[in-house]
């Protein structure tokens, strides 16, 4: 009995000497930050943030899984004569979101009908574009690839291209196992690099989980912040993910916004909240990128909202004028806060980055 | 030590003793099941004299008249049933699980779809939804009939479109004189739900299903309903869920009628 038990022992410290060597060696090798597997390849609901709309429960993310999608979001095979992919659109550095571009670019050079949105967070989301029309986290690339003005192909046609490529086949295989892609296994993989472009680590996020603390520029901010923003801008997303108002036209015959989706007329102008992280990089802002600036976004709150039938009744002050209270050092003070939402971690997040 | 090895193999024992009865307490094998064919005869119209006779559904080439008498020409006519339920004459029903086809009549006008593993039994009649189920609308990426790839799904506004009717009219007003109605729309919220539900019974046909042979179910579809209370010249047109794509499917409701059954 004693004999076996040294005999464990020792074998025991072999494998463990071999397996710290593996380890090392792998260390030495590996060019990808040192975080587990599982954080860099699995869902997480950061602490302080609501349970997700998404959980992945039909869509099992793995490496492969999520790594063909990374592809997928940065290869203009999408499109019909490949010259956009998602990225050209989506760009990390600025949250995925456009940068200077009030409205995008699509294939032909056409100009698209709306501003494109920074990308992050998508799990927690209900309805997807500005008027909400898609309302499933997996069929948002649909969109977008069907879309004449963005990259009008068509999705029958994008199975065909990547079943025709030997190198996505094989790397579809890998990740779904099966022998011919599908739009479905095109969708999962999409959803699974999207759904884990997470940003909560920004300075706020931080101080929220009381790793950090803000200045007292910044904290009179956020002060301002609830008191003047956070009924429509809520929570840790930053959005109660309704369809408002917010009165940047009296009329809205161009787009009239989530009334395109509902065709009820209560619904014409009103368009999504969106969050406000990040929002230092994603100008230019609103759903058409009228703003260039954060000071132009608080400025049309102060003095510029106009009134027309649908308008949010939080814009109503009541008195026949219209808008939010603000002074120029609280717009300031808020600006500050506002700035305390970027996130650096996630824009240089080398898992999100061009693979190609 | 000993006592240790007598327990386990004790528990060992045990363990598949109870697994055993378990085994022995479960109910007898299976149902006999058996597979159905309902096959979708889609015609024009039924002669207006003589019920037995059609003016058959011609693609492209073939000029039919609406209600209003509007000439066109019909290019395509697709759409879902779903969600199949048998009758008996008892009142017991048997829901066909996964139940999703895409009738599409411009590939051929007969259209067969498979009914497997039906409760073997005499069946009196059954009820289908036209389109696919609000829940479905909403469940992200599918596949098969469902997919995402079939044309039927509209990108920009989730939702399936359930029918598809196209073709020409001198009288559209459209680009190119096109004909478009695309219904779809399952959200009792915005007053939008366009899902039908087409309650058929078998008359004095019975429906038997055994484990051998194919009984076959024959409905007849007239795509005229489609088409026949339209205006061209004011609605050439139609992509989008609410008001008129509910009218176009009250009237496409209409449209299947029960003819007989092979047993």
């Amino acid at each position: 009995m004693k004999r076996r038990s040294s005999l464990f022992l020792f074998v025991f410290t072999g494998l463990l000497w071999i397996g710290t060597s593996v380890l090392f060696v792998s260390c030495k090798d590996a060019k990808e930050p040192l975080v587990p597997f599982s954080f860099l390849y699995a869902f997480e609901t950061p602490v302080h943030f609501p349970t997700p709309v998404y959980d992945f429960a039909n869509n099992a993310i793995s490496k492969e899984g999520f790594e063909v999608g990374r592809m997928l979001f940065y290869d203009p095979v999408l499109s019909r004569d490949s010259t956009v992919s998602c990225s050209s659109c989506h760009q990390q550095f600025v949250a995925f979101a456009h940068s200077g571009h009030a409205k995008s670019h699509g294939i032909d050079n056409q100009v698209t009908l709306r501003n494109s949105p920074g990308l992050f967070n998508l799990p927690w989301q209900k309805d997807f574009f500005w008027d909400g029309g898609v309302s499933h986290i997996e069929l948002v690339p649909l969109a977008p690839i069907a879309n004449p003005l963005e990259m009008d192909e068509v999705m029958a046609r994008v199975v065909y291209k990547l079943n025709r490529s030997t190198r996505y086949k094989g790397l579809f295989q890998k990740a779904f196992g099966k022998d011919t892609v599908d739009s479905q296994q095109i969708l999962y993989a999409l959803t699974q690099f999207n759904g884990l472009m997470i940003s909560a680590n920004s300075k706020y996020d931080q101080y929220r989980t009381q790793k950090e603390t803000l200045r007292a520029e910044e904290l009179e901010g956020l002060s301002l912040f609830t008191e003047k923003c956070s009924s429509c801008h809520s929570g840790e997303l930053f959005t109660d993910l309704s369809f408002r108002n917010n009165g940047l036209n009296t009329s809205f015959t161009n787009d009239t916004g989530r009334e395109h989706i509902t065709t009820l007329s209560s619904d014409i102008g009103k368009f999504k909240v969106p969050s406000l992280r990040n929002v230092e990089l994603t100008s230019p802002y609103m759903h058409d990128g009228r703003f260039t600036t954060l000071e132009n976004v608080l400025d049309h709150y102060a003095s510029g909202v106009k009134s027309s039938a649908t308008l949010d009744p939080l814009l109503d002050k009541g008195d026949g004028s219209y808008g939010i209270a603000l002074t120029d050092d609280e717009k300031q003070k808020i600006i500050l806060f506002l700035k305390t939402l970027t996130d650096q971690s996630f824009i240089t997040d080398p898992r999100f980055s061009n693979p190609f | 030590m000993k006592n240790i090895v007598i327990l386990i193999t004790l528990l060992i024992i045990t363990t598949f003793f109870s697994a055993c009865k378990k085994a022995n307490d479960e109910p007898a094998p299976a149902q006999e099941t058996g597979t159905v064919h309902i096959e979708f005869d889609n015609q024009f119209e039924r002669d207006a004299l003589d019920a037995e006779q059609f003016t058959p559904l011609v693609f492209n080439t073939e000029t039919y008249q609406n209600a209003a008498g509007e000439d066109y020409t019909i290019t395509k006519f697709r759409y879902y049933i779903s969600n199949v339920i048998l009758k008996k004459a008892d009142g017991n029903t048997y829901a066909v699980p996964e139940s999703y086809y895409l009738i599409d009549a411009s590939s051929s006008t007969d259209q067969l779809i498979t009914l497997s593993n039906v409760p073997a039994g005499n069946y009196t009649g059954m009820s289908y939804t036209i389109g696919v189920d609000s829940a479905r609308n909403v469940s992200g990426a599918q596949t098969g009939a469902l997919a995402e790839t079939n044309g039927m799904f509209w990108s920009w506004n989730t939702g399936y479109i359930f029918m598809m009717f196209e073709g020409t009219s001198p009288q559209s007003t459209a680009t190119d004189h096109i004909l478009q109605y695309h219904v779809g729309g399952f959200r009792n919220a915005t007053n939008t739900n366009a899902l039908k539900t087409v309650n058929m019974s078998f008359g004095s046909s019975t429906l038997r299903v055994t484990k051998v042979g194919i009984p076959q179910v024959h409905i007849m579809v007239e795509a005229s309903k489609v088409a026949k209370n339209r205006s061209f010249a004011t609605t050439p047109t139609l992509h989008m869920p609410g008001a008129t794509a509910i009218s176009i499917a009250n009237d496409y409701v209409n449209m299947f009628s029960f003819d007989h059954i092979h047993n």
